[in-house]
C-alpha cells in the first residue's frame, strides 16, 4: 500500500493524514456519558429482581400454606353445598303439569326460531338466485358485447380495405398520370433539343459561309497588295513604315 | 449496593456480562479513538458527535448482554459500523458529491502551499474514497475501514466480525480491488473531461 502510483494507496494515505481532532468536544463528552447513565438505569429497572434461595424456600412454604387453606375451604364448601341440596330437594313434580308447561314452553320458545330459520334460509335462497341470475346476466352481457364488437371490428376491416384499396387505386392512377405527363415532357424536352441542334447547324454553316467568302476576299485583297507593290519597286521609304496600321490597312 | 464509581476499571481486560461498569472512565479513556474514527470516516463535526454517542450506547448494550474481549476493539469497531452506515444514509439522501469534502475549519487548510492543486487532489480522493466506501458490502467496507483506517490486525478484525482470519484476508482483498476499480475509473472519467 506504500506505492505511490496507486490511487487506492494515495487516497488512504491522504484519508489517514487528513486532520482529525484529538477527541470529542466535552459537550459531546457529557452528552454521551448523560445518555449513557440513563440507557443504565433503564435497563437496571427493567431487568427482573433476582430471588435468593432464602426467599424461594420462603416462597415454596407459603405456597404450600395456601393451598392447604384453599383446600379446606374447598371441602367445607362442597360440604355446606350437599347439606343445602339435601335439605332443600324438591318434592317428585307432577307429570302432566310438566308436560303442559314443558309444551308451552318449547312452543313458545321454537315458533319465533323457526320462523326466524325459515325467514333466514329464504333469504339465503333468494340470494343464491339473485347471485345466479346476476351472474348469467353478466356472462350474456358479455357474449353479447364480445359479438357486437367481433360484428364491429369485421365491418371495420372490411371498411378499412374498401378504403385501402380505393387508396391503392387513387395513387396508381395518380402515378401512371404522372409517368405520362413526365414522357411527354421528356419527348417535348428531345425535340426541342434535335430542334435546337438543327438551328444550331445552320447558323454555323451560314457562319462558315460568309467568313469563307471574307476570307476569299482578304486574300484576293492581299494577293493585289502585293502585286502593286511589287510594280512599283522599293523606294527609299518602302522598308520603313512611316504610317500608322490604321493606314496601312487604308491601303 | 455498591454504585457505579465503587466498581473498579478493568477496561482493557475482559468485561464480564450485566457487569456495571464506569462508563464516564470509559468514555474518557476510549473516547478520542472513537471519535478519530468517526471523523475520519465522517469528515464533520455533527455526525460524528451522532456516531459518538450512538457507539457508545451500543458499547453499552453489548456489554450488558455478552462477555466484551476487548473494549477498544469493539468500540472501533462499532464506531467504524455507524460512521460507514451514517455515510451510506448521507450517500442516499443528498446527491453523489464528494462526502465530507467542504471542512468545517477552513483556517486549517494552508494557503501558502507552493501546490495548491495537490492539495485539492488529495483532498478529493480522500473524499472520493469515502464515498466508495459506501458502494461496497457492508462487511468488506467494515473489514477494510478496520484493517486501513483503524489498523487492526487480520485477526483483530476476524475476531471482532465473528469470521476467520482467511474470510478476513479475501474480505480485504475483494474490497481493495473494487474501490482501486472505482478509484481508478472515477480518475479516467475525469481526465477525459479534461482532455474534452
Amino acid at each position: 500500500m506504500k506505492d505511490n502510483s496507486d490511487p487506492l494507496a494515495r487516497a488512504i494515505e491522504n484519508l489517514k493524514d487528513q486532520q482529525v481532532p484529538d477527541g470529542p468536544p466535552q459537550a459531546v463528552v457529557d452528552s454521551t456519558i448523560q445518555k449513557l447513565a440513563e440507557a443504565a438505569h433503564q435497563n437496571k429497572s427493567l431487568e427482573p429482581r433476582r430471588l435468593s434461595l432464602l426467599e424461594k424456600i420462603r416462597n415454596t412454604d407459603n405456597i404450600i400454606k395456601l393451598t392447604t387453606k384453599i383446600a379446606a375451604v374447598a371441602a367445607v364448601l362442597v360440604l355446606a353445598g350437599y347439606a343445602i341440596g339435601r335439605f332443600t330437594a324438591p318434592k317428585p313434580p307432577d307429570i302432566r303439569q310438566l308436560r303442559d308447561d314443558l309444551e308451552q314452553s318449547l312452543a313458545a320458545r321454537l315458533i319465533p326460531t323457526i320462523r326466524q330459520d325459515l325467514l333466514e334460509e329464504t333469504n339465503r335462497r333468494l340470494q343464491f338466485a339473485l347471485a345466479l341470475t346476476s351472474a348469467e346476466l353478466t356472462e350474456q352481457y358479455r357474449g353479447d358485447l364480445n359479438r357486437f364488437a367481433v360484428q364491429t371490428l369485421m365491418a371495420s376491416n372490411t371498411v378499412t380495405n374498401h378504403l385501402l384499396t380505393q387508396l391503392i387505386q387513387s395513387i396508381n392512377a395518380t402515378q401512371t398520370q404522372d409517368l405520362r405527363r413526365v414522357a411527354a415532357a421528356l419527348n417535348q424536352i428531345e425535340m426541342n433539343r434535335l430542334k435546337d441542334k438543327t438551328q444550331l447547324a445552320t447558323g454555323i454553316q451560314t457562319l462558315a459561309y460568309q467568313t469563307e467568302d471574307e476570307f476569299v476576299r482578304t486574300k484576293q485583297d492581299v494577293v493585289r497588295l502585293l502585286v502593286s507593290a511589287k510594280d512599283a519597286g522599293p523606294g527609299p521609304d518602302a522598308y520603313e513604315s512611316p504610317t500608322t496600321p490604321n493606314e496601312r490597312s487604308k491601303e | 449496593m455498591r454504585t457505579q464509581s465503587e466498581v473498579p476499571i478493568n477496561t482493557n481486560n475482559e468485561v464480564p456480562r450485566l457487569q456495571i461498569l464506569d462508563w464516564q472512565a470509559i468514555v474518557e479513556k476510549h473516547g478520542p479513538v472513537v471519535w478519530q474514527t468517526a471523523y475520519r470516516l465522517l469528515g464533520n463535526h455533527t455526525d460524528a458527535a451522532d456516531c459518538f454517542q450512538e457507539t457508545f450506547l451500543a458499547a453499552l448494550q453489548v456489554a450488558q448482554n455478552q462477555t466484551v474481549r476487548s473494549l477498544p476493539a469493539l468500540l472501533t469497531r462499532l464506531a467504524t459500523t455507524r460512521a460507514i452506515d451514517r455515510l451510506r444514509q448521507r450517500a442516499r439522501q443528498v446527491k453523489p458529491r464528494c462526502i465530507g469534502a467542504e471542512p468545517e475549519n477552513w483556517d486549517g487548510i494552508p494557503t501558502d502551499d507552493p501546490e495548491p492543486g495537490t492539495n485539492a487532489e488529495t483532498h478529493e480522493l480522500a473524499c472520493r474514497l469515502r464515498m466508495e466506501l459506501t458502494k461496497l458490502p457492508p462487511l468488506e467496507a467494515k473489514a477494510f475501514s478496520l484493517r486501513y483506517l483503524s489498523d487492526m490486525s487480520y485477526r483483530e478484525i476476524a475476531k471482532e466480525l465473528g469470521i476467520t482470519t482467511t474470510s478476513t484476508g479475501a474480505l480485504l482483498h475483494r474490497a481493495k480491488a473494487k474501490l482501486r476499480q472505482y478509484i481508478q475509473s472515477v480518475t479516467k472519467e475525469k481526465n477525459n473531461e479534461v482532455v474534452l
